[in-house]
């Protein structure tokens, strides 16, 4: 790289795709290409044969003289032979030439990231040398520049292609023609905010000498840099005269730097944001299929919409929270669709969905907003304060009712009689001792929040007049005198965010969960363990007795990575088709080649990277079409296979994201950094030395260990690890089979996988591997050489087969 | 009253009362030094958060000292300080021990112990924000004037600011009115503390954000400010980069402009009434009377806290002092 140390600003300009590249007829000589005065040469063969054959004598010496000036010799060929045959020699030169060609160069060209391409050369192996034609577009003629992409490499050809002859300009006329073009204004524009870096650049790349100086007079500022092998002041002052940057070296030495440059460079600054991402609320206007990627503050109306997008309701396990003789907990972290599942079995989503059930339920979100205001006071007695919290769980639950009634009654979900509903209201009315002569149900709303809201501020409990705890059942027998809809069903209360209650809170909510009466059900969400199972009375709630708990994280786990794809793939394919886009998730995200710093892209990749966590999913799709089509946020956008490079710049970008989620661990940020970082560290070392050991297999990445002797850990590990996890930083596999040869329990973690771009990892995954407590408590001594002992060892305890002890996982091929 | 905020030069105190704390940081006594410089103070009541530095182990040796150590030494070097201060100066001292974990019984306490008809001086500088509110609410019918000194030296890097989060919770007096059939709207007031902010907003997550970083143009010199603002941005760069946050600016020092901004920002959305407001402030001294002045005509909205697991020197000495006339600005 001693190439380009000098030069900073010109990696960051190609690695943030701000730059222009020119390719001259240097390069493709390099890869065994005529250049001007070969080709000049071949063409005046031709001509000298002619004459000697027709005996014109005297034209000989002509010809001889001119054999070097393309020019001249194309001008005297024409003249003999005509345009065609002129055009066609040279595209039959090509061709052949190009069959024996040593196209590493142009290789190197594609590793780079993606910047506008301006070549003089009429072959085509700069193009061939992308795997697909998903990242490219070839420009060569006005009706091409439609297919110009700021998102690909647009490669411009302004001499035209052999592959079509009639376009190949060689004549001083074909030059003029090409100026008057929209290509050529369209290239000109381009020198005002793109970095020029000229490549191979020869004397006879005339006509780009022409778009340089006349775009260099009304732009003066363009930054220019020129990489010529023998740079000659003599020959190469006007370049120097404009201000070019003079990088002496050979255009393969150049790629072959660049590369490595650009690669160190996006390794070290992962930017921190997607720009294009609209910011504040979802907009109505806002085309992208994935712009719902949360349940936080979508409206009853938005929530129908994703429902069926999120998490189907036919999808594994959670079925089981049907089931109306126990309660439920759905303990899952972030984005896994528990809040989804739950709010699905809200009474308005079964009547707009017209899902027939013999329940009904609400769903209720808890928060500190409602939860923080009604904690329990250090005076309160246990039996005081499960008298008050139990009231205000009971008011709060019918409050919630009462919003969901009168949004059915708005919205014609659910028809209610005038008379009937003056006869509930009244009868609840009645019920709690509220005097109010209009008995319609948002009346008795607004009475019930005036209700809830005096527990708020009832600083004073010793002399606070509660409601009865058990009024819930009385309410819940009370709507069947509203609807039908409610005679002979069981009722789910669904209580979601349950994580938000504190142990005093939960202790309550056991009392409720404790005295089982039919035909009221609890189905509780929560991101973390309950933890809580006995209240301030001594009753307690048995696993499997009184209530089952499912772990959404986990349903994956039993049926494989290849469920959970069909699942993302159905699930996108039915957004893509909500919004009106014809094309298909797989066709949105096409895979690329696997070249160096571009691994990631394709709709697999997407999956894994995702880490079964269904969230994660849904927005990385979204960021990366907002990425790759801006005005989606505002208008419909027509959306066509997004470029594998630019999936890859999304994911780089999110991982850094990711991993910048240790903010949120305050205190903690240093030592979750530190072991991040140093688990990073150590598996970039197991994959290094694994290259090294086996440079023909397959390689995968171990990008997880397992802790033995978990209680010799180290209290500030153990704070970190669980702070990682906390984060989903790190994640708690689930495991397929128990595991064998291991003779003490083990606890497991693994990265989350969009951690495994940003250390620049591989996907493929290998088992965890084994690391004594005691090995990883010295981490925070010295990283360095926990890395070193650590690689050290679990090479020398290879363990011969990776099968036996794999997670459930998968391998991207 | 056309000037509402004072250079503390500026400023002839006539007051006889002043209400101060004990902290960690060294500014609250040097701001006392230079109030009873000027003679006219008879009484202080100084307020003591004690649970806060309360220590099973005793300070030891230097090379045993770790931060929580250094911070509590700290504050009790500082509080000996202080009563060596006023006995010099032989003023009355009131003291008043308070729990963190119950500022509500502590503003009350406070409340009683102030003088009911005078003017008192109120340095805000050290006040954890969640009390220096608290004791807004329950003296609404007090005259205030209040003090708030910058720091002279202050940590800038982000890791300095990483502090994690004890408790969020919902302030006492502050609960608002929050409906289920409203989203919920946060007001982030963004100081540089961006693990704090960010573990407020997880734990919300609410349905859009409005995250002001503070502006001092007009106290402080143009380079001056925009290094504050740098500071905040970076520090909360993984909040400020969420597709649900909505970034603007607010003023860092003047409470009134502070007031105005909430106004103008919030007002699109409680016209609309479909909005539960929550507000959690970050950011300066200055930014929570400006909160305190909003909230008192807009009680609606509902004000949350979040206590820091740990405390950290953070600053050193005082800087540029400004005096505030609370009641002027109440009234205007």
């Amino acid at each position: 790289m001693e190439l380009l140390k000098k030069y900073p600003q010109l990696i960051k300009n190609i690695a943030e795709h701000n730059s222009l590249f020119f390719l001259g007829a240097g390069v493709s000589k390099f890869a065994g290409m005529p250049d001007a005065v070969e080709l000049s040469n071949i063409l005046g063969q031709d001509l000298l044969q002619h004459f000697t054959k027709t005996k014109q004598l005297d034209q000989l010496d002509k010809i001889e003289q001119n054999l070097h000036i393309l020019d001249e010799i194309a001008k005297y060929y024409f003249n003999i032979f005509g345009e065609n045959s002129l055009k066609n020699k040279i595209a039959e030169i090509i061709e052949l030439t190009q069959r024996k060609a040593n196209p590493s160069i142009f290789e190197k060209i594609t590793l780079i990231p993606r910047n506008d391409i301006i070549t003089t050369n009429f072959d085509t192996l700069l193009e061939s040398k992308f795997s697909s034609l998903k990242d490219i577009s070839v420009i060569w003629e006005d009706k091409h520049l439609i297919n110009n992409h700021p998102l690909k490499y647009n490669i411009f050809k302004i001499h035209g292609t052999y592959q079509d002859s009639t376009s190949i300009k060689i004549l001083k006329e074909d030059y003029a023609k090409f100026k008057k073009t929209e290509v050529y204004k369209f290239l000109f524009s381009l020198f005002k905010t793109k970095t020029l870096i000229i490549v191979g650049y020869s004397l006879n790349d005339s006509d780009f000498h022409d778009i340089f100086e006349e775009s260099i007079s009304v732009w003066p500022n363009v930054e220019i840099y020129l990489v010529i092998q023998n740079f000659d002041p003599l020959i190469h002052t006007s370049w120097q005269k404009r201000g070019a940057r003079i990088i002496e070296g050979g255009a393969d030495s150049f790629f072959t730097d660049l590369v490595d440059s650009v690669y160190t460079y996006t390794q070290e600054a992962l930017p921190e944001e997607i720009q294009t991402v609209p910011k504040g609320e979802i907009k109505k206007e806002d085309q992208n299929p994935f712009k719902f990627y949360t349940t936080d503050g979508l409206n009853p109306d938005q929530f129908i919409e994703l429902y069926h997008t999120f998490v189907p309701p036919e999808y594994s396990d959670f079925v089981k929270l049907y089931s109306i003789d126990k309660h439920h907990i759905l303990q899952s972290g972030r984005g896994t669709g528990k809040t989804v599942i739950l709010r699905g079995l809200s009474i308005e989503n079964l009547l707009i969905n017209n899902i027939k059930t013999n329940f009904v339920g609400f769903w209720i979100p808890f928060s500190t907003s409602f939860l923080g205001c009604v904690k329990r006071e250090s005076d309160d007695t246990d039996n005081e304060y499960y008298k008050f919290f139990a009231s205000y769980l009971a008011i709060l639950t019918v409050e919630k009712i009462c919003v969901i009634l009168t949004e059915c009654k708005d919205k014609n979900h659910l028809f209610f009689e005038k008379a009937n509903e003056e006869k509930f209201v009244s009868a609840v009315l009645n019920d709690l001792k509220i005097v109010n002569e209009n008995a319609d149900i948002p009346t008795l709303t607004n009475e019930i929040i005036a209700i809830r809201s005096e527990y708020h501020t009832a600083y004073d409990r010793k002399s606070f007049h509660i409601k009865d705890p058990l009024y819930l059942r009385t309410f819940l027998k009370r709507l069947s005198i509203l609807h039908d809809y409610f005679k002979e069903k069981y009722f789910f209360i669904v209580l979601d965010d349950v994580h938000f209650m504190d142990l005093n809170q939960k202790k309550v909510l056991i009392s409720f969960l404790s005295h089982r009466e039919y035909p009221l059900s609890f189905k509780i969400g929560t991101s973390r363990e309950f933890g809580v199972y006995t209240d301030f009375f001594g009753a307690t709630i048995q696993e499997g007795k009184d209530y089952e708990t499912v772990y959404l994280d986990r349903v994956f786990g039993k049926k494989g990575f290849e469920d959970y794809k069909k699942f993302l793939e159905n699930l996108a394919n039915i957004r893509l088709e909500t919004f009106k886009q014809t094309i298909t998730i797989k066709e949105l995200l096409p895979q690329g080649e696997r070249k160096k710093g571009e691994y990631y892209n394709g709709f697999d990749v997407y999956a894994i990277l995702s880490s079964q966590i269904i969230r994660d999913y849904i927005t990385l799709v979204k960021d990366t079409i907002y990425y790759a089509y801006p005005q989606i946020s505002t208008q419909y956008v027509k959306l066509e296979p997004i470029p594998p490079n630019v999936q890859n710049d999304v994911i780089y970008t999110k991982s850094s994201i990711h991993l910048k989620d240790i903010d949120a661990a305050g205190d903690l940020r240093k030592d979750v950094l530190l072991l991040i970082e140093t688990l990073g560290k150590l598996f970039k070392q197991i994959l290094e030395k694994s290259k090294q050991i086996s440079p023909n297999k397959e390689i995968r990445t171990a990008a997880g260990i397992d802790i033995k002797n978990f209680h010799n850990l180290d209290p500030r590990i153990e704070a970190a690890l669980n702070k990682a996890v906390e984060l989903q930083l790190l994640q708690i596999p689930f495991y397929f089979r128990i595991r064998q040869k291991t003779e003490t329990p083990l606890f497991g973690v693994k990265f989350h996988k969009l951690l495994i771009p940003y250390f620049r990892l591989k996907l493929g995954y290998r088992y965890p591997r084994q690391v004594e407590a005691s090995a990883l408590n010295r981490i925070f001594d010295s990283p360095e050489k926990f890395v070193a002992d650590l690689t050290k060892t679990l090479e020398e305890n290879e363990p011969e087969s990776d099968a036996a002890q794999m997670e459930i996982e998968y391998l991207v091929t | 009253m056309a000037l509402r905020i004072i250079p503390f030069e500026d400023y002839y105190i006539k007051e006889k009362c002043v209400l101060t704390c004990v902290s960690y940081e060294d500014r609250s006594k040097l701001v006392l030094e230079k109030i009873l410089d000027t003679k006219k103070i008879t009484s202080c009541v100084l307020i003591k958060l004690s649970d806060l530095f309360e220590d099973k182990k005793p300070i030891t040796t230097l090379s045993s000292k770790n931060e929580d150590d250094l911070v509590r030494e700290s504050w009790i070097n500082n509080y000996n300080e202080i009563r060596d201060l006023l006995t010099r100066n032989n003023i009355n001292l009131i003291e008043i021990e308070g729990s963190s974990s119950d500022i509500f019984s502590l503003a009350k306490k406070i409340s009683d112990a102030l003088p009911v008809d005078e003017k008192i001086l109120f340095d805000i500088s050290s006040f954890p924000k969640y009390l220096l509110l608290e004791i807004l609410r329950w003296n609404e019918n007090k005259k205030f004037i209040c003090i708030y000194a910058r720091p002279g030296i202050e940590r800038e890097a982000e890791t300095e600011f990483s502090i994690g989060t004890k408790g969020i919770g919902v302030l006492k007096g502050f609960e608002g009115s929050i409906r289920f059939d409203r989203v919920n709207i946060m007001v982030l007031i963004l100081g540089f503390e961006g693990a704090r902010a960010l573990t407020v907003f997880k734990h919300f997550e609410p349905a859009k954000v409005f995250a002001f970083l503070g502006n001092s143009l007009g106290f402080f010199s143009t380079t001056t400010n925009e290094f504050y603002i740098d500071n905040a941005k970076r520090n909360n760069s993984q909040l400020l980069s969420n597709q649900r946050v909505i970034i603007d600016e607010i003023s860092a020092l003047d409470p009134y402009s502070v007031k105005e901004k909430l106004d103008l920002t919030i007002s699109n959305y409680s016209s609309k009434n479909d909005a539960n407001i929550i507000i959690s402030c970050l950011g300066t001294k200055p930014q929570t009377l400006g909160l305190f002045i909003y909230w008192l005509q807009n009680k609606h909205v509902q004000i949350i806290y979040s206590t820091p697991s740990k405390r950290r020197i953070s600053s050193k000495g005082v800087g540029p002092i400004w005096v505030y006339k609370i009641k002027e600005l109440l009234h205007e």
